[in-house]
């Protein structure tokens, strides 16, 4: 109880930090969690061996590991806020580790299912579905174009014609051959309201469990950017500003380089060669981080040549202290602020570049989603670009909130601070 | 008198642009344990530099030592590479700078930058914020600098450089930033430590009257160089050098009220343009054709050729 009102105290000082983090922390649970939210593949079937759990078995060591963070990502405004933060905030990540480790090594080889095979193989089984019990690239010829059923428009009588014709979501207002529209095992009725709430694509796949999916890769590409542009930046900046001479003139240099590069046709070129076997949320990642980390970088090194030369660094040289604990403990914090500002809208940035990639077709490779391909897939349809371009509005205005808390909550001339 | 610092024909140079100029040159001295010596002079006499240059935190990274002897308990630390002279900072040396405000690391909280410099065996960081005569220590402790008052940060700065117990304390002008009053405590708390844990104290500071008030023996610099040292109630009383004796008619503590104080006329040479005489000479009224030519050596504590001409 002592506990619970430590946490609200904490929310009430800085309601706007902890209502951002709490954004950008649900749609990162939600992306991490997305095998177990949109899957074609049961979560758990009373199979004649005994139970199994389908929608888990394809899945590789890393993406395990990224599933067992899903709650403590959900719960990082809970548990930030307790004194038990440094507890939770390492020990449950180690924990995942572990656990994904041992689970990895225990598990049987991965299968790999085709999409919808699953339902139509189900039988009388009994299974729970996912909430959207559809996969990401499972197609249904049945039902193309589908508006959001929860529209009147979407109504489908059951030989397959759309009850009010006039207002069909094809282009061209040409109806499609009448075919009943199959509903497969877990699914919802053909006409339920939440059979797909965001309506489907040209290949009747769903869009809510492309969308789902999609901003897990979109979600992906930004962190990972972000953090590969901040451990870079914060490296080569640090070193420049720090040591100052001939290594800052070579780091801002090098800086000056990169910043010529077109990123765009960087990462079209880099995702069109390829990459092996590396997927493309990576690559991309990869590329946005080595032409986005300037930002960072120029930052640092303006902080540290400052710092450097504080009279409490020197006074911290006066101590004894080491070099590299002055750097890590007493220069670096005091330079951390704009870094992080900076960081989170770069997540941001990198996610609308990768949108941007998508939406011209280069980025991640169909049936992958990502909510820029997604929009490119039916710009013609309105809730095929409505929605995921919501989300991903959402996904970029919770980022950039997030910098801006973070960096007051980092500047300790604001009152209020360490919320 | 086993002396705890001695400083001899210690020479300093800073760099500008290609060119270096010594700002402190041939300086002699020591210090007792328990000893408090005040070193005066004005801006640009090399008071500061000489003080950096002990424990070697040159702000500039182009300054050096050039020659000279600092000898710390009969340990030479000239020569001392980086990795050898930083175990000394701090444990053996301790410095207490002058702007607190810039001196504390304003993100992190002022218990734990003391605790940072705690060494086994010591006061804990909650006695020693008492010990610096802090009220509510557990409070200051968990503060962060800009939370507290300038006289509370100097007085945190304190237990900052004492944390580490060092046997020579270095205060830069600690007190320049505060009020009289408050000045006035911050020295008495410094000299009382010293006396208490037979601390040698360097007070380096540009106030004659509140060197003459806390210290035992005071130095005077002009221009680089020490032109007088002496204790502290003679060089009041009877001042051996024209400068010190210019120096004490300007403290305005001194100077009756309604009369206006001496000023000296001129100002000190730049380093660069000093020449072979004393650097004191064109602004000195006792000054004749000797002192032009030839340097004055500092001979039974004053550098000056006529120390019997001169009035206070």
């Amino acid at each position: 109880m002592a506990e619970l009102r430590t946490v609200l105290q904490c929310w009430r000082r800085r309601p706007l930090f902890w209502a951002a983090l709490a954004l950008v922390c649900a749609l990162h649970a939600l992306g991490a969690a997305a095998p177990l939210v949109a899957n074609d593949a049961p979560l758990w079937l009373a199979a004649p061996g005994g139970a199994r759990f389908p929608a888990l078995e394809p899945l590789n060591a890393c993406e395990r590991f990224v599933l067992l963070l899903a709650p403590w990502i959900l719960c990082t405004p809970l548990w930030a806020a307790s004194s038990w933060r440094t507890r939770i905030g390492f020990g449950w990540p180690a924990f995942a580790l572990v656990l994904a480790l041992v689970w990895q090594l225990s598990a049987g080889a991965r299968t790999f299912v085709p999409a919808g095979e699953w339902k139509r193989q189900l039988g009388a089984q009994s299974a729970l579905f996912a909430p959207i019990p559809f996969g990401h690239s499972e197609t249904n010829s049945s039902e193309p174009w589908r508006p959001p059923t929860w529209l009147a428009a979407s109504e489908i009588d059951e030989q397959g014609h759309y009850v009010e014709r006039n207002v069909m979501g094809h282009p061209g207002g040409l109806e499609l051959p009448p075919s009943p529209v199959e509903v497969r095992a877990g699914e919802p009725a053909r006409n339920a309201a939440l059979r797909h709430p965001l309506g489907t694509d040209a290949l009747g796949r769903d869009l809510a469990a492309r969308v789902v999916w999609g901003a897990r890769n979109s979600l992906a590409v930004g962190l990972a950017s972000a953090l590969f542009a901040l451990v870079l930046g914060t490296l080569l900046g640090s070193l420049a500003g720090w040591r100052g001479a001939r290594t800052d003139l070579v780091v801002s240099r090098a800086i000056e380089l990169v910043l010529c590069f077109p990123v765009l046709f960087l990462v079209l070129l880099v995702v069109s060669v390829g990459s092996g076997g590396v997927s493309a949320v990576w690559t991309i990642s990869g590329v946005l981080g080595l032409t986005g980390w300037t930002g960072v970088a120029r930052l640092l090194r303006a902080e540290f040549l400052r710092l450097r030369e504080a009279e409490f660094v020197l006074a911290a040289r006066g101590l004894g202290f080491s070099e590299w604990r002055i750097v890590l403990r007493h220069a670096l914090p005091n330079a951390l602020a704009p870094v992080i500002v900076a960081t989170s809208f770069f997540a941001g940035t990198a996610m609308l570049a990768e949108s941007a990639i998508s939406y011209l077709g280069a980025g991640l490779v169909e049936p992958e989603a990502s909510l820029g391909g997604l929009v490119r897939g039916g710009t013609e349809h309105a809730w095929m670009v409505i929605f995921p371009g919501a989300v991903l509005a959402l996904a970029v205005i919770a980022w950039n909130l997030l910098g801006e808390e973070l960096r007051d909550l980092n500047d300790p001339r604001i009152p209020g601070r360490r919320a | 008198m086993n002396a705890l610092l001695e400083v001899r024909g210690l020479s300093v140079s800073h760099a500008r642009g290609a060119r270096r100029f010594f700002a402190v040159e041939e300086l002699d001295f020591d210090l007792a344990p328990g000893e408090v010596l005040a070193i005066v002079g004005e801006s640009g006499c090399g008071k500061s530099t000489l003080l950096a240059s002990i424990p070697r935190l040159f702000a500039d990274a182009q300054s050096r030592i050039d020659s000279g002897s600092v000898r710390l308990a009969g340990r030479e630390l000239v020569g001392l590479s980086e990795d050898e002279l930083r175990p000394l900072r701090g444990a053996a040396i301790g410095f207490v700078f002058q702007d607190a405000h810039a001196a504390l690391n304003p993100v992190l909280k002022v218990g734990a930058q003391v605790e940072e410099g705690l060494r086994a065996g010591g006061a804990s960081t909650l006695e020693l914020l008492a010990q610096a005569g802090l009220p509510d220590p557990a409070r200051i402790a968990a503060s962060y600098p800009h939370q507290l008052s300038g006289g509370m940060r100097q007085r945190a700065l304190v237990a900052l450089a004492l944390a580490g117990r060092p046997q020579l304390l270095l205060a830069d002008e600690p007190t320049s930033a505060l009020d009289p009053v408050l000045g006035r405590e911050i020295l008495e708390l410094l000299t009382g430590a010293c006396r208490r844990q037979g601390m040698g104290l360097l007070l380096v500071t540009h106030d004659i009257g509140l060197a003459l008030r806390h210290a035992r023996r005071v130095a005077v610099m002009y221009a680089g160089r020490i032109v007088e040292l002496a204790p502290a109630a003679e060089l009041g009383a009877r001042p051996r050098h024209p400068y010190t004796a210019a120096l004490l008619a300007a403290d305005p503590a001194r100077t009756p009220r309604g009369k206006r104080f001496a000023a000296i006329p001129g100002a000190a040479p730049a380093p660069l343009e000093r020449g072979a005489g004393c650097a004191f000479a064109p602004r000195c009224a006792l000054a004749r054709e000797r002192c032009r030519i030839e340097r004055p050596a500092l001979v039974e504590g004053s550098a000056c050729f006529f120390p019997d001409e001169v009035r206070p």
